[in-house]
């Protein structure tokens, strides 16, 4: 069963039109499964987690959170989900203890329930000791873990988070990441998160969505993203100084030697060709494109489709990237 | 693990939920903890029911009195058979009681009705704990609720707190003065009807321009709307030429009562996460 999805999800704000926030945005999240929407500011990262969690209403589209309309069952909705939003905050004249209390009050926990939870979200989230703090008191990144734990204080099936990886401290990091494979492995939530820190969900994130001006690029795993954005894997040697790479190899400024490849299956013969040749090799690996090359490669290769549209007629299934059996298909928006 | 949420039996007949309760709770403490919001609740309606009339009865008391000297017939004429038997002092003192201290008692529940929805409607949304409310299981008609009730139950326990701080005011001056005691049944009325009715009534005009306004301070001002219209009813009493009896202080409640059901109803219709959060220029992204 799909816990998230979206169907065409159009919003453009105000009466007067304009460039819609977000346009024509088609996305699924299995239940149990986590996926990260990356992109830069003014991409409608916030825009749809506001839609999904129905702080605002789509212009036009649909979507669905386990099966809600977030607009119109918001109450039932937020007993099952987490929503945390760069602007929503804690109340500054209460202690994060007692906010977290109140919140798990208002989501109806019990109160030993409510003190239990709290007790162990902090703790997971190394706040235990702030927590007869004002949350004014709190640094960014403990504030981040504090809107967190709010927002899993009621044990949801969904999380939504809004940009928690911009900005985030190595402790921050580390302590959010943890938690959210610990709620994705033991609690069975469903993660969708909105963020341009591609480098924070590229390891723990099942599936992305590259957003762009408002629109879903293209959405699938990572190996399946990268071969329809046509990002290359690189073929990294060290070798001894002195000796040279085969012919196609870069020496790079930190005297690795660097090529691109088609697939990992050249690079057993690359490892040969420079044994063979009675090179040093050192070290040999094959080095995938982070998810970042592989939006910019979506980027550009999207520039170029823009280019060839606009410069000479082609047929647009030429232009669509092709699929390689048995990875994930990495879906262009508006396919 | 579940989580194990309080049931709440017979839900369908509480006035209030539980979680609406506890957002009343929190909101009543949260505007009354914090020293700048509670000098302002509680100076306001001192200043207006004691300070003042207390100087005004100095005064009068103070004031030298011609021989032979009365307050103006037109006036005494408005109010009850015995005023007219009174003397200059005395008469002043009776003027002011019934036809000016009922505005300044009124002024009570219009500004800390208005204040406390300013705090609990415009404050939040301006420090982003409106939204975190709105990601709860609450939903928006909830929260509305919960935040009308609070200011309305602060604003009515104000106010009757400043009805007995101007009880007590009134009739010391009274007995100084050797008066009949002011209470009457139009104080009963404005007590009972009108001043809760008021209190409500500013309440829900606040939040009725909570997705209007762009901060508290703006809020704020919109007191300076409410009272205007009351301090005209009241200050037109001193042509002489009418006065508020029973009747019309009823029909005034009533009035309010009607217009209270019409803005409770249009600013539960607003309060929605879409209009309450467009002014912050929410979704840019």
């Amino acid at each position: 069963m799909d816990a998230i999805g979206a169907y065409d999800l159009t919003k453009v704000y105000g009466p007067g039109g304009g460039r819609p926030a977000l346009h024509g945005v088609n996305l699924l999240v299995p239940e149990g499964r986590s996926m990260a929407c990356v992109g830069p500011e003014s991409s409608g990262k916030t825009t749809l987690i506001r839609l999904l969690s129905g702080l605002l209403r789509p212009s036009s589209g649909e979507c669905s959170v386990l099966g809600l309309s977030p607009g119109y069952e918001a109450a039932r909705l937020h007993s099952m989900v987490g929503t945390v939003l760069y602007s929503s905050k804690l109340y500054a004249d209460l202690s994060l203890w007692d906010n977290l209390l109140f919140f798990a009050g208002i989501q109806k926990l019990t109160k030993s329930d409510a003190i239990e939870r709290a007790s162990f979200l902090l703790r997971r989230l190394n706040l235990w000791e702030e927590r007869e703090h004002s949350p004014r008191q709190l640094s960014t990144g403990m504030f981040k873990r504090a809107s967190l734990a709010r927002a899993l204080i009621h044990r949801p099936r969904v999380l939504l988070l809004d940009s928690q990886g911009a900005g985030m401290d190595l402790e921050t990091a580390g302590l959010v990441r943890e938690l959210l494979e610990y709620a994705g492995s033991q609690e069975g939530v469903t993660l969708l998160m909105c963020t341009q820190d591609m480098g924070f969900v590229q390891d723990f994130c099942q599936s992305f969505g590259l957003l762009h001006e408002g629109t879903l690029m293209a959405r699938g795993d990572l190996e399946s993203l990268r071969l329809a954005g046509g990002a290359k894997l690189r073929a990294s040697l060290r070798l001894k100084d002195g000796d040279e790479a085969p012919e196609g190899f870069r020496r790079q400024q930190d005297g690795l030697w660097q090529k691109s490849l088609e697939s990992e299956e050249e690079m057993p013969r690359l490892i040969m060709q420079v044994v063979s040749g009675g090179g040093s090799l050192y070290e040999a690996r094959v080095i995938r494109p982070t998810l970042w090359e592989i939006y910019q490669a979506h980027l550009d290769s999207g520039r170029r489709r823009e280019a060839e549209i606009h410069g000479e007629t082609r047929d647009e299934a030429q232009l669509l990237p092709a699929e390689e059996p048995g990875t994930e298909s990495a879906v262009p928006e508006g396919s | 693990m579940p989580s194990q949420r309080e049931a709440e039996p017979g839900q369908g007949t509480k006035l209030l939920s539980s979680a609406e309760l506890q957002l009343v709770k929190k909101d009543m403490k949260s505007i009354w903890t914090r020293s700048s919001r509670r000098a302002l609740l509680v100076l306001l309606p001192v200043m207006l029911v004691v300070v003042i009339p207390a100087v005004y009865f100095v005064l009068i008391l103070l004031m030298p009195e011609a021989p032979g000297a009365r307050p103006p017939e037109a006036l005494t004429a408005l109010l009850p058979e015995y005023v007219s038997g009174l003397g200059y002092k005395q008469g002043w003192l009776v003027i002011f009681t019934d036809l000016l201290c009922p505005m300044l008692f009124l002024c009570v529940p219009i500004l800390t009705g208005a204040a406390s929805a300013s705090y609990a409607f415009v404050m939040e949304r301006e420090s982003g704990t409106l939204e975190t409310l709105l990601l709860t299981s609450m939903g928006p008609k909830s929260v509305f609720n919960a935040k009308t009730t609070s200011c309305t139950v602060l604003s009515v326990l104000i106010s009757g707190a400043g009805f007995l701080a101007f009880a007590l005011t009134v009739t010391v001056a009274d007995v100084f003065a050797e008066v009949r005691l002011f209470f009457t049944l139009d104080w009963l009325i404005l007590l009972v009807l009108e001043m809760p009715t008021l209190s409500l009534f500013s309440v829900v005009f606040v939040a009725l321009t909570v997705t209007r306004v762009h901060s508290t301070v703006e809020s704020l001002q919109t007191m300076g709307y409410l009272i205007l219209p009351v301090a005209a009813i009241y200050l037109m009493q001193l042509t002489g030429i009418f006065r508020l009896n029973i009747i019309a202080l009823i029909l005034i409640s009533a009035a309010l009562a009607v217009l209270d059901v019409v803005f409770f109803n249009a600013a539960s219709r607003g309060f929605t996460p879409e209009k309450l959060l467009e002014r912050d220029g929410v979704g840019e992204e």
